[in-house]
């Protein structure tokens, strides 16, 4: 691979493959993303229900040591449709700079992993426009913890965008990728810089329902009470949840997906993802935590409200390039956006997606939460569409 | 901002403090901190400075903080961020550090509103107690030696950080629901009394600029001023006072000596007033007014964390003028706070002070009062082995129970623990009887809980006191304490009337529960034993141990007397296990004498004790020790064991039979029992309560006879007291007795002559045993 021309043409390729052999599909996708061309990056989002070793070790029989990370998914977004126990890989070529890192968060702790991988920033720091991309593992911990530690280096001047590792709704352990290896419990960033700019849009299309309940009792990202009461029980009464998600794990999972609580802020509302439930505690568990003393509210979606969300979101970061030509998109979905649109709904997702990206590719994954921090505060999203476009 | 995002304002505040209290010393509070207050404000950048120094800076790489421009800027300063652009800067004090300040810069495009400023100012306080708190606690912990003032002023100082920290949680309650819409006056006034409390001045009033003539200030809100210092303040001049002092001064003021201050109101000097401060009160950055404490104690001095507190309730205030509906929502938190403090949280019936809050106010009318005292029976049991989920159901339809048995007016109230009572003011006597037997009753059904049924009953003590008769709350509610306790004696489930004879019984009552305690401290309780005779087989199979209690002076005490006590006092248990360690021993001695050899020892056990941590141990240690076979101890259970779903006394049941220890049923007959525990339970006897073994008892005696025959347990008949008794059980079947027909129960030295004397009566009277009666002696009792 040779040093790119500094007038080389930026680009972006996708592919996808549905091959069940994982060397296979790791090579169909690669080949599909760089038709035979040199890139800068690869992103590789693939279901764990291929074995990721082999999926890196065909992505590297055809592109070599071009710099990779990715990470495990809930479902994959590509131009040819949203798919499952698939992969995407999406290449970043010609004028881009580029650079990858990895940090283990059981070492470090979210913080200062989060720190660890934004040092990648400064070597594309002679671009104008810069971002960084951030792949975690989503059941690691407080999530906002990875997005304080890497702004505590960068400060704002380095957006953040990316999104949690899945592991299609097993929630049981998740994957990243770096170069050749498949990690866990890691974070994975790419800083990419270019001339133009990039833009993200953030939009979550849920909306408040009912009177808000006060967090009573909360540590770190278990909720144990709302308005004094076990928080579990509440949450289900509130929304008269079926039989099964009180006492089954999945059901509750299933259910609690497509019902998130919103924390409130100054503007709006956090949105929070409850990923799990403990039926002896009666507590809830969120990807990030919940600050007691504050209010939550019930959210609720339906495919109106989720699609409008998307154009809004699409539209958002391609306004942010500023009239240059998008070279490619990169969404980060939601797996509560997915469960409310069901799979008829996601066909029509990407097709607006694919809509707005004109002819430029399009990637990205269902998450278990999203990164977007592109002004002021905040940064960890749940139930969230972030778009990252680029030019 | 709209009224619901305003009062969020006060959410960040409790939110910041709960962060920082659960932070560990060494942690970087003050980067904390900062990020809850950037991510608050949804600023782009945020410090907290000390002089020209940044202790903590976000938003900026880390590399690239510009130290020199955050030291220099102030409010309205323009700072041009890296990869946002230019960001207007707002800034709060922070008194704890010198020169302290908290800095947030947010977009241009997002402009700084009045609310914003109120919540950074807000902050940058919680953030200052919160830094104080820390700083002492580990300067403590640095410190060899403290002089007693200086210790106090630390607690002072971490009690009011505590305080504090209760206050905004119930200020923050306020968010779950704003419903009514109070005027502003009202609202102010709780606010105040909240100041009142927590600084512990007699004296606080709010002072504001007068919208019409900013020359004048009027008194908005005050707790504890006389009417002619409300005059004095109602229209005052701006600069008058401690509180006109603070206005000019735009910050807060204090003094130790009020007369000397330079600014003191005449009315207030001649009112002995020694010591004042006052703290500014704002809307967007203008002084609108101020707050005000004042106290006539001698010596007061204003501490650090005082001031700081007052400044804070400014700060309330100052949100709480910008915007009507968060006022309403304070008033709501104050109320709350207030209602909580004299109601009980499980029922929310009013507490034990407010219910003689309420007495009072009726003996107060002169009317005619009744009080009913009602304890419940055998709560204890049902939340320890049922569980305190259930228990708490329990009191709660319990308190509705009682609720719809009374009048409409009539209080109910719940003094704690399972202790209920009712107040009935112009009332009768008979109205009152009526009640507490409407009552009794009611709580005699039983309770459908869910997953499960429960009988509790309910011991009530009834007290009328007449028109015009002097007494104290307390006094009713102790008479009505006493009558509940001889209700208790009488039996469960019943209601007794207070007379004043119960006095000096009540007084009785305590000395005797002394006396136990150190009865069984000195073993002066000690077991004896009945004999129980198997009468065709002419033997005395063993003896049921009953403990019994030789008081010095005043000779046996019946354990009527005295269990009951034991109970209510929990001495019951080591009771119970002293009574059971004796009983091995004994019965292991009696292994050794001939006249004694292969008789068993039976004794009772509660359902209590049985699922009471470590009892089976206890038997497990007492036969080791003792040395008695397992099969020659049986356990008398109560025949409560059968009638609730007691799932942890079957686990208990279980081992010890595995061990070979021997389960009978005691009083059979008397309670509810249910037939499939019964035939599940490893049990071997059932002792037929002496209630059937006479009269028309005997046809329940006969159903039990067949019962056991059926389940192929072994019967023994209690409380036998002559022969025609005897014939007629014998006729039904049974074989087995125990009474004074044979011997009362007799100390331990008696018993080897009293079984000699017993079988070779027996040996005269009753004719050899046939073959196939031998056959029915399958095991012993």
């Amino acid at each position: 691979m040779g040093l790119p021309s500094p007038l080389a043409a930026r680009w972006t390729g996708a592919g996808s493959s549905g091959a069940p052999d994982a060397r296979l599909a790791g090579k169909e996708a690669a080949h599909e993303a760089l038709l035979g061309k040199d890139a800068q990056l690869l992103v590789v989002f693939a279901s764990d229900a291929h074995d990721l070793d082999e999926v890196l070790a065909g992505v590297a029989e055809v592109a070599g040591d071009t710099p990779v990370v990715g990470c495990s998914t809930a479902g994959e977004i590509a131009s040819s449709g949203a798919g499952d126990r698939g992969l995407v890989v999406m290449a970043f070529g010609g004028d881009f700079a580029v650079a990858t890192a990895a940090a283990s968060i059981d070492d470090l702790g979210l913080r200062e992993a989060g720190a660890a991988v934004a040092a990648a920033a400064s070597q594309v720091s002679h671009k104008q426009h810069r971002v960084l991309l951030l792949l975690s593992d989503g059941l690691a911990g407080d999530q906002q913890e990875i997005v304080r530690g890497a702004y505590s280096v960068l400060g704002a001047s380095v957006p953040l965008v990316g999104g949690c590792a899945g592991d299609d709704l097993r929630m049981e352990r998740t994957s990243q990728l770096h170069g050749s290896e498949v990690l866990h419990g890691h974070v994975v960033a790419a800083a990419i810089g270019s001339d133009a700019p990039l833009g993200i849009g953030v939009e979550h299309g849920w909306r408040r329902v009912g009177e808000p309940m006060l967090v009573t009792d909360s540590e770190g990202t278990v909720l144990r009470t709302l308005d004094d009461e076990p928080a579990l029980d509440v949450y289900l009464r509130r929304l008269g949840a079926p039989d099964e998600a009180y006492t089954d794990p999945a059901a509750f999972t299933r259910f609690a997906l497509t019902h998130p609580l919103g924390l409130a802020r100054r503007s709006g509302e956090e949105v929070r993802m409850v990923a799990e439930a403990d039926f002896e505690t009666r507590s809830l568990s969120c990807i990030a935590s919940v600050p007691r003393g504050g209010l939550a509210w019930i959210m609720e979606g339906d495919e109106q409200s989720v699609l409008e969300a998307t154009d809004a979101a699409c539209r958002s970061a391609l306004d942010a390039l500023d009239g240059h030509t998008p070279l490619g998109l990169m969404a980060f979905d939601c797996i509560a956006r997915r469960g409310v649109l069901g799979d008829p709904g996601i066909v029509r997702e990407v097709e607006r997606i694919a809509a707005h990206a004109g002819d430029a590719p399009v990637s990205g994954f269902y998450t278990y939460g999203e990164i977007a921090r592109s002004s002021s505060a905040g940064g960890f999203h749940n139930q969230t569409l972030v778009v990252l476009a680029v030019s | 901002m709209t009224g619901a995002d305003a009062s969020w304002s006060t959410q960040q505040l409790t939110e910041l403090l709960a962060l920082v209290s659960a932070l560990p010393l060494d942690a970087d509070v003050a980067q904390r901190a900062v990020e809850h207050t950037v991510e608050a404000l949804e600023a782009e950048v945020g410090a907290l400075l000390a002089g020209d120094e940044v202790l903590a800076c976000v938003g900026y790489a880390r590399d690239a903080v510009p130290v020199a421009d955050l030291a220099a800027a102030g409010n309205g300063t323009v700072l041009e961020v890296p990869g946002v652009g230019p960001c207007v800067v707002l800034t709060a004090d922070c008194e704890a550090l010198e020169h302290g300040r908290l800095l947030v810069a947010r977009a241009g495009s997002d402009p700084i509103a009045g609310q914003d400023r109120g919540l950074l100012r807000g902050l940058a306080r919680v953030l200052s107690l919160a830094l104080q708190a820390r700083s002492v606690v580990a300067d403590e912990r640095r410190r060899r030696t403290d002089s007693e003032n200086e210790v106090r002023r630390h607690e002072l100082l971490l009690e009011q950080l505590r305080e504090r920290q209760t206050l905004l949680e119930r200020l923050a309650r306020v968010q779950r629901s704003i419903s009514t819409r109070r005027p502003l006056e009202e609202v102010l006034n709780t606010i105040v009394k909240g100041a009142a409390e927590l600084i512990g001045d007699e004296v606080v009033g709010l002072r504001l600029v007068s919208a019409d003539d900013p020359s004048t200030m009027s008194l908005v809100a005050s707790e504890g001023l006389t009417p002619i210092e409300k005059a004095a303040l109602r229209h005052s001049r701006v600069d008058e006072g401690i509180g006109g002092w603070a206005v000019s001064a735009q910050h807060l003021v204090s003094t130790d000596d009020y007369a000397g201050s330079g600014h003191p109101m005449q009315v207030f000097v001649e009112n002995g007033t020694t010591a004042a401060m006052a703290a500014p009160v704002h809307r967007g950055d203008e002084v609108i007014g101020s707050l005000v404490v004042a106290t006539s104690r001698q010596g007061r001095h204003y501490s650090e964390s005082e001031k700081d507190v007052l400044l804070a309730f400014a700060e309330h205030v100052s949100l709480a003028v910008n915007d009507a509906s968060t006022v309403a929502a304070l008033r709501s938190a104050v109320e709350q706070a207030t209602y909580e403090a004299k109601h009980d949280g499980l029922t929310g019936l009013p507490n034990r002070s407010r219910f003689l809050e309420l007495v009072g106010e009726s003996l107060g009318r002169g009317e005619t009062v009744g009080v009913l005292f009602i304890d419940l029976d055998d709560f204890k049991l049902i939340n320890d082995t049922l569980g305190h989920p259930v228990g708490d159901h329990l009191l709660r339809a319990v308190a509705r129970r009682v609720r719809n048995c009374v009048r409409g007016h009539d209080v109910v109230a719940r003094l704690g623990g399972d202790e209920f009572a009712v107040l009935l003011d112009r009332t009768s006597h008979e109205g009152t009887v009526v009640a507490a037997e409407h009552v009794r009753e009611s709580l005699l059904k039983p309770f459908r809980l869910p997953g499960h049924q429960v009988s509790v009953g309910a011991s009530t003590g009834v007290v009328v006191w007449p028109a015009g008769a002097v007494a104290s709350p307390e006094d009713l509610l102790r008479d009505a304490d006493v009558a509940m306790y001889h209700a208790k004696a009488a039996g469960k489930g019943q209601a007794v009337v207070f007379e004043a004879s119960m006095r000096s019984d009540l007084q009785q009552r305590s000395k005797l529960e002394l006396e136990l305690r150190q009865a069984l401290d000195n073993g002066q309780l000690q077991p004896h034993y009945q004999p129980v005779v198997d009468v065709c087989a002419r033997r005395v199979i063993g003896a049921e141990a009953l403990v019994r209690w030789h008081h010095p002076e005043r000779g046996q005490i019946s354990p009527g007397e005295f269990v009951p006590i034991a109970e209510e006092t929990g001495m019951v248990l080591e009771l119970g296990r002293a009574v059971l360690r004796r009983a091995c021993f004994e019965a292991a001695g009696w292994q050794s004498d001939a006249r004694t050899a292969g008789m068993t020892v039976s004794v009772n056990v509660s359902a209590r004790q049985l699922v009471e941590q470590g009892f089976f141990e206890d038997v497990q240690a007492a036969l080791c020790e003792s040395g008695l076979a397992p099969h020659l101890l049986s356990l008398e259970l109560t025949e409560s064991v059968l009638v609730r779903d007691l799932d942890a006394a079957a686990l208990v049941v279980q081992s010890l039979a595995d061990l070979g220890v021997r389960i009978a049923i005691d009083d059979f007959g008397t309670a509810y029992s249910s037939l499939s525990y019964l035939a599940a339970m490893p049990i071997t006897v059932l002792k037929i309560d002496r209630a059937f073994v006479r009269g028309q008892g005997l046809r329940v005696a006969a159903g039990i006879e067949s019962l056991a025959e059926g389940l192929d347990l072994i019967t023994v008949a209690e409380g036998v007291e002559n022969e025609a008794e005897l014939a007629d059980l014998l006729a039904l079947g049974c074989r087995v007795f125990q009474g004074f027909l044979w011997s009362p129960a007799v100390p331990a030295t008696d018993v080897a002559t009293v079984v000699e004397r017993i079988e070779g009566d027996l040996a005269q009277r009753v004719p050899q045993p046939r073959a196939e009666q031998l056959v029915r002696v399958p095991r012993p009792v």
